[in-house]
């Protein structure tokens, strides 16, 4: 990879990735709307609110920042499974956009119920939120930033075969085909 | 710590910084504790809040 393209690409992961963080954020002060309020009318915004920054927003952000994240890795020195700190990154990166998706469907029936008229406030109190799986997710962001923001050293048995064989091109040579 | 056979250091768990190994603890403490929650009965997952397809929440076991 170029050095332009890679910084044009980094520049986008780090986007969309911080900003995966405070969409999830702006998300969590509509949840906990939803956990507090006893107004119908309030609740009915919120639910609706939540859908539109979870599926307008939080999803494209979470699958732009794994897409992104796949490409520095593989198109740079860091290499996806040479280092602990990238592997547990993308590992937990995985699992945050899975159980994002999955969280989707909850909250798009949330808001297909605040939509209709018919529902009262008991209804809509009835809902529940999903503070859970947002605290949860950001805890885990976090922890993501934290790993890239540090690069902690490690490298896994992939990465020592590959130090090994870039320090020593020679026993490649030698090595029989 | 154990070597490999060429000097370096082993690949494998032994080998692993101990960093990983705390958080690999800490995701495995984690799995542990969903599994145990769900066989414990505590419901998870999408659709559970939702209230019944005949349009209205359940009543409330202690409600008027």
């Amino acid at each position: 990879m170029s050095p332009g393209v890679r910084k044009l690409t980094l520049a986008v992961h780090i986007t969309v990735s911080v900003g995966w963080i405070g969409a999830v954020a702006g998300y969590i002060a509509l949840d906990v709307t939803a956990a507090t309020s006893h107004d119908a009318l309030t609740l009915r915004t919120a639910y609706l609110a939540m859908d539109l920054v979870a599926r307008s927003v939080i999803v494209p952000l979470a699958l732009l920042a794994l897409l992104t994240g796949l490409v520095m890795s593989l198109g740079t020195k860091w290499g996806l499974f040479r280092h602990y700190w990238v592997l547990i990154s993308f590992l937990l990166t995985v699992v945050a956009t899975l159980v994002l998706l999955a969280e989707t469907r909850t909250i798009s029936s949330f808001a297909d119920i605040a939509a209709d008229p018919t529902r009262s406030g008991a209804d809509l109190r009835a809902l529940g939120t999903t503070l859970v799986h947002s605290v949860g997710g950001t805890v885990m962001l976090l922890v993501i930033l934290v790993l890239n923001m540090y690069k902690p050293r490690g490298l896994t048995a992939y990465g020592l075969r590959k130090e090994r064989e870039r320090a020593s091109p020679e026993r490649q040579i030698e090595k029989p085909i | 710590m154990a070597e490999a056979p060429d000097g370096g250091p082993s690949p494998g768990i032994l080998g692993m910084p101990r960093w990983v190994k705390v958080f690999l603890v800490i995701a495995v403490a984690l799995v542990l504790g969903f599994v145990v929650t769900r066989l414990a009965g505590v419901e998870h997952g999408p659709g559970l809040h939702t209230p019944p397809p005949d349009g209205h929440a359940p009543p409330a076991q202690n409600g008027p």
